[in-house]
């Protein structure tokens, strides 16, 4: 019983932040409702058997990379969304759209039966760890694991690359000036 | 035996070249360079150390081979037991069934190598202090020399022969280094690249070698010198090898080994690099060019000699190619100017004979002329250096002359050198030279002896045509430069008396003459002895020893007799361009056109196919593509709006659309 | 007491819908960034709680599939990021319909 009031309060806040994320003017607003809602949400892992999941989700998306989007923000200091209007007709009609999907879905998902099992496994360290690395039988999450490393690597040579004052190459045109 | 120091042989040059790497590095940009006391003592003290610790190694080893001796003696048996002290470092790499280690092991052939390698190698490290004492890059210098070391001490202390590639390939990117040293010249970055680039196909012929080696062996075999000696000198083994598709395999791997042992010793075909190789700085054309990195392939097949000896067929062949090259080589070092292109000659020339020697079966013998030829070819480079720094960068003959009296002490460690490698009466090149030709009476036949002492006599010639044309002759120096000629400093002098005295006394560690003196063909034998023996068989004759004796000397006198008489006034007939004569010139460069021929030129027609057929092609295939691209953007743009959140919005929307046309697909079909 | 597994899809597909919406509805690029993010969480969730209904091992791959998300999304963000502050310097402007040289 208690889970559910958990589950329920987390709920609640995870949809109010991301109806914050909508709404708000500023981008740092925005950033702040997004880790309220991941931080709700890393709750609701924990409830339902997720603990390690639970952990990176506070450690690496509402940690490191909300960070990172926060920092960039605060770096733009001139990004205060006040020339744009919040919600225009293309927004309106975006919204539409969005509402249809939500539809739809819970539309199917009230048709489905689903129900929990109880013989589910938890997903800990040492359970996560022996399915993404099994050291018998033959498995795709390894070499998943290093394409995995390989995107990495790239993004990050690619966000070096990108962030460079000017690329020294005769494509980037500046033609701001 | 397991001993827990060898690691340390290689490590400590190599120490010397991470502290002269790092105050070259750290003092690139200051105006001054890095200090030369500094790096000078570095440079010095790695190697002497690496010396003093083969010393003691191979003291230790004398006196274990000794008491082994002894007691085998006493017992009543007759073997000559392999002293080896091994130290397995760790396993190197495992692919399927096959493991290899990296470990090091040190027998009496590596101690003796060792002991001239760094013993050499200290010496010239010093004789550099003074020779590249006004260079701005001596740091860098020094730390490329002691590189060098470290991976000369790695290919010879290697256990097996994927440890020693590592060492092979470590000296030939020194090399490449140091060749092109000066590299503000392009032409020495032009014979840095070739000889990089002609080492190349050799180390390919090694690796295949190696690989049909392995393939012979199988993975059961240790593939470490001592598993393979074992395994080849069983009978069983040698009988199996000896027929059919192994034998094939077998003459395959080891003709291609010696490619790769061509390749680093400049043997016909690959040798047009050494002569280039001569751009470099002088010391490393005495320390790499000539006493050790050039003989590593002699060192490779007396250390393989039990599977070389398996091979009938490629011991001929490396005979008659050593012959060859002993002979081509002598002849073109005949019609030289340039004094180290002289000395590069002779130092192929002297590389055919060791592998004249090895041909016939006499692995001995040919690591003792390694072993002589060390000492005298590096007090030749390094006098020749010292004339070239006396005379501030000459390097043309012509241009010398009359320099005895004026650099006596050069002149002495050169005359030294010349008294050996003529190989006059007791100097080292005698007794070595000497032994190869007796051994090639024996066992190579005649031919083959013709022309082993007609090389004899040509080396006389050239060689004392270079002390007429530098020491002897009326002066033909430029007035100014020979106002300002002067005797090296003492960091030089030192290395020249010492190797000058070794070229002298180097010959007494094997003089066959004198009976009992025969230290080197002692400690060797437990080695080699077994692959000569096999090939040799119960010596049923005796040679003729004062036939070939009187003949080897009269090749010597008769040399150098003819020689002054040919250029005693000290001129000859040269065209006034300073060329050399078109025959000369040919001669010279005839396997520079060789190679032109058979890899220069297919490689220059398909890569004109490529450019004027291929390139066309492939360009209009990527025009083609461009322009479909072009033709579809503009077709699709059309459909596009030129607000971004309507269009993903719309993209949104018609994945909705799928999703309900698929929800209802299924209800009706329900 | 187990919660139920409709409720969690439920909260994804809000929560999806919500960020599909500042994804698309915004204007400013942090938001569309930001509402991507939101949809790669909710898409996290809803693999989780499908993941409890399945028995043994195989439940597992539902608990690994988000820890890839996560991965992909940090390399998404570090390079949308970098994207966005060389656009910004370039164009001095993070509005989406500002964007439109494709069409031109």
């Amino acid at each position: 019983m208690i889970a559910q009031v958990y589950f329920g309060l987390f709920a609640l806040v995870a949809v109010l932040c991301g109806a914050t994320l909508v709404f708000a003017r500023h981008p740092l607003n925005g950033a702040m409702a997004l880790v309220g809602a991941m931080v709700s949400l890393s709750g609701i892992y924990a409830l339902i058997q997720s603990p390690f999941l639970a952990t990176l989700q506070v450690l690496v998306y509402a940690g490191a990379i909300m960070m990172l989007v926060v920092f960039v923000i605060m770096v733009l200091n001139t990004a205060k969304d006040s020339k744009t209007p919040g919600i225009d007709l293309v927004g309106i009609l975006m919204s539409v759209v969005a509402f249809a999907f939500g539809l739809v879905f819970t539309g199917v998902l009230a048709r489905t039966p689903v129900e929990a099992r109880a013989d589910s496994p938890r997903g800990t360290v040492q359970a996560i760890a022996d399915t993404l690395f099994p050291v018998h039988g033959q498995s795709a999450w390894p070499l998943l694991f290093l394409a995995v490393g390989l995107v990495l690597l790239t993004a990050i040579v690619g966000a070096v690359l990108l962030s460079k004052r000017r690329l020294e190459s005769p494509i980037s045109v500046e033609d701001h000036a | 035996m397991h001993s827990p120091l060898l690691w340390l042989l290689p490590v400590l040059p190599l120490l010397g070249f991470l502290v002269n790497g790092i105050l070259s590095l750290s003092t690139a940009r200051t105006s001054h360079g890095p200090s030369r006391g500094l790096s000078g003592f570095v440079a010095v003290l790695f190697p002497a150390l690496s010396f003093g610790l083969s010393l003691w190694l191979f003291q230790r080893l004398s006196h274990d081979a000794a008491s082994i001796h002894e007691t085998n003696v006493n017992l009543g048996l007759h073997l000559s037991e392999v002293v080896r002290y091994v130290q397995p470092l760790w396993s190197w790499f495992s692919v399927g069934d096959a493991n290899v280690g990296f470990g090091f092991a040190y027998d009496a052939l590596t101690g003796i190598m060792l002991l001239f390698i760094t013993g050499i190698g200290t010496l010239i490290h010093l004789y550099s202090l003074g020779y590249m004492a006004h260079d701005r890059g001596h740091a860098r210098f020094l730390a490329y020399l002691s590189l060098f070391l470290a991976n000369m001490i790695v290919l010879v202390l290697g256990d097996g022969p994927l440890v020693t590639f590592l060492g092979w390939e470590g000296v030939g990117l020194c090399s490449y280094l140091l060749i092109g040293f000066w590299h503000e010249d392009l032409a020495n970055g032009a014979a840095a690249r070739k000889a990089f680039l002609v080492n190349r196909v050799g180390d390919l012929g090694f690796l295949l070698g190696l690989f049909f080696l392995w393939q012979i062996l199988g993975p059961t075999v240790p593939f470490t010198y001592q598993g393979i000696s074992e395994w080849f000198r069983d009978p069983a083994h040698l009988a199996m090898v000896g027929q059919g598709s192994v034998a094939a395999l077998l003459t395959a791997s080891t003709l291609l080994l010696f490619l790769g042992c061509t390749g680093k010793s400049a043997q016909i075909p690959l040798l047009t690099w050494l002569p280039d190789a001569m751009a470099g700085p002088t010391p490393v054309s005495a320390l790499i060019h000539a006493a050790t990195m050039v003989t590593s392939g002699v060192f490779l097949l007396g250390r393989m000699s039990d599977v070389f000896v398996a091979a009938p067929f490629t011991m001929h062949v490396i005979a008659v190619i050593g012959a060859a090259t002993a002979l081509w080589a002598a002849v073109t070092g005949f019609v030289q100017t340039d004094i180290k292109k002289v000395l590069a000659y002779s130092t192929v020339s002297q590389l055919g004979y060791m592998f004249l020697a090895v041909g016939v079966g006499a692995f001995d013998a040919g690591l003792f002329h390694v072993f002589t030829h060390a000492f005298f070819k590096a007090v030749l480079f390094l006098g020749a250096g010292s004339v070239i720094h006396a005379l501030g960068g000459e390097q043309d003959m012509r241009r010398m002359g009359g320099l005895a009296r004026k650099l006596p002490l050069t002149f002495a460690a050169m005359f030294a050198g010349w008294y050996a490698i003529t190989g006059l009466p007791g100097g080292a090149g005698f007794w070595s030279k000497d032994l190869i030709l007796e051994k090639t009476w024996m066992h190579g036949g005649w031919a083959l002896y013709v022309v082993a002492i007609f090389t004899a006599v040509l080396t006389a010639v050239y060689m004392t045509r270079l002390m007429i044309l530098v020491f002897w002759s009326p002066s033909r120096v430029d007035p100014e430069v020979e106002h300002h000629v002067h005797e090296s400093p003492w960091s030089m002098a030192l290395p020249l008396v010492i190797l000058g005295l070794g070229s002298l006394g180097a010959g007494f560690a094997w003089a066959s003459l004198v009976p009992g003196v025969d230290w080197f063909a002692r400690t060797l034998a437990p080695v080699v002895g077994p692959a000569q023996d096999l090939l040799a068989g119960p010596e049923a004759h005796h040679p003729p020893v004062a036939l070939l004796l009187a003949l080897g000397l009269m090749a010597a006198f008769g040399g150098i007799v003819l020689s002054f008489v040919l250029f005693r006034s000290g001129s000859y007939r040269e065209t006034e361009s300073g060329e050399l004569p078109f025959l000369s010139r040919f001669w010279t460069l005839l396997f520079d056109h060789l190679h032109a021929v058979v890899a220069v030129w297919p490689v220059l027609v398909v890569s004109w196919i490529l450019d004027k057929v291929l390139n066309p092609l492939l360009f209009g295939l990527v025009r083609l593509v461009g322009y479909l691209v072009e033709v579809f953007g503009w077709l699709f743009r059309a459909l596009q709006f030129s607000r971004l959140r309507l269009n993903m919005g719309l993209s949104a929307s018609g994945a909705l659309l799928v999703l309900l046309g698929y929800i209802l697909v299924k209800e009706l079909l329900k | 007491m187990e919660i139920s597994i409709v409720h969690l899809q439920l909260l994804a597909a809000v929560l999806f819908a919500l960020g599909l919406a500042a994804a698309l509805g915004r204007r400013n690029l942090f938001f569309v960034l930001m509402g991507v993010e939101l949809m790669l969480n909710a898409a996290n969730l809803s693999f989780l709680a499908w993941s409890r209904t399945f028995p043994g091992r195989s439940a597992l791959d539902g608990q690994v599939a988000p820890l890839f998300v996560i991965a992909v999304a940090a390399a998404e963000a570090c390079v949308g990021l970098a994207m966005l502050m060389s656009v910004f310097r370039n164009r001095e402007s993070l509005d989406t319909d500002d964007f439109s040289r494709m069409k031109e």
